[in-house]
């Protein structure tokens, strides 16, 4: 599965985000490629999901909101686990190997 | 004596700062990165309307802002800079407010500064590491600790 973090800039929170969710992937035996990116480009990355702050959210465009995550812990990896085995869990994930 | 490979170098790191707002830690923070010659004043500037344009999105955690920018003139090198809060501030974040460790980032561009981000957020994701940081007194310690935190572990 292909995961996308957006960020305002691309460079700061979302490699932060990137960082902790390739961990977390990993420890949750996910086959996960994960991304960053600006909140400008979000249209030209396809992924199966997107994650974001709630600062951000509003802006990810209408067509892709079901596939968003919203976080506000980037570090915390224990909740992002839990958002991610749910998010896989409901979407009925073909990544997991 | 740091050297470039310091994750945050003890003369980027201030304890305890008295600021009046969130704008004046960004200040602190972004003046740390100048004072290095990392930085030219206006990236501060820059920090501060990045979060005035989108809000408090740099509130990644409970309590821990990352002030940054994108890539541009004002950016000289890369680095991190680090602070805590004597008195814990508001940014505006409904959820991790307020913030007592503000993590200034710069980069010449959007790959340079990932090997010592990691470091940080591995350190900061590690349970106990931020409420050390936040009671510690000696920006030295800190900064051993920030640059001996490999464990050896995949990042």
């Amino acid at each position: 599965m292909k995961i996308v973090c957006v960020c305002g800039m691309g460079l700061g929170s979302s490699v932060i985000a990137k960082m902790t969710i390739e961990s977390v992937a990993r420890d949750l035996d996910l086959d996960a490629l994960v991304e960053t990116c600006d909140v400008g480009s979000v249209r030209s990355v396809p992924a199966d999901v997107y994650v974001t702050t709630r600062e951000l959210a509003p802006n990810i465009p209408s067509e892709l909101q079901d596939r968003t995550i919203v976080l506000t812990n980037f570090i915390a990896k224990p909740a992002i686990a839990e958002a991610l085995e749910a998010w896989v869990r409901s979407a009925g994930d073909p990544g997991r190997g | 004596m740091s050297t470039d490979a310091d994750t945050v170098p003890a003369e980027r790191i201030r304890l305890g700062v008295p600021v009046r707002d969130w704008r004046h830690a960004l200040t602190v923070t972004g003046d740390l990165l100048t004072d290095a010659g990392l930085t030219t004043p206006q990236y501060t500037a820059e920090m501060i309307a990045a979060v005035e344009e989108l809000g408090p999105y740099i509130v990644i955690a409970p309590g821990i802002a990352l002030a940054h920018a994108r890539p541009s003139d004002a950016v000289l090198g890369t680095g991190l800079s680090l602070i805590t809060l004597r008195t814990p501030v508001a940014f505006g974040h409904d959820v991790n407010d307020p913030v007592s460790l503000v993590i200034g980032l710069c980069s010449t561009d959007t790959s340079s500064h990932l090997s010592r981000l990691r470091r940080v957020a591995a350190f900061l994701a590690e349970p106990g590491n931020v409420e050390r940081v936040l009671a510690a007194g000696d920006a030295d310690a800190v900064a051993a600790s920030l640059n001996t935190d490999d464990r050896g572990e995949p990042t």
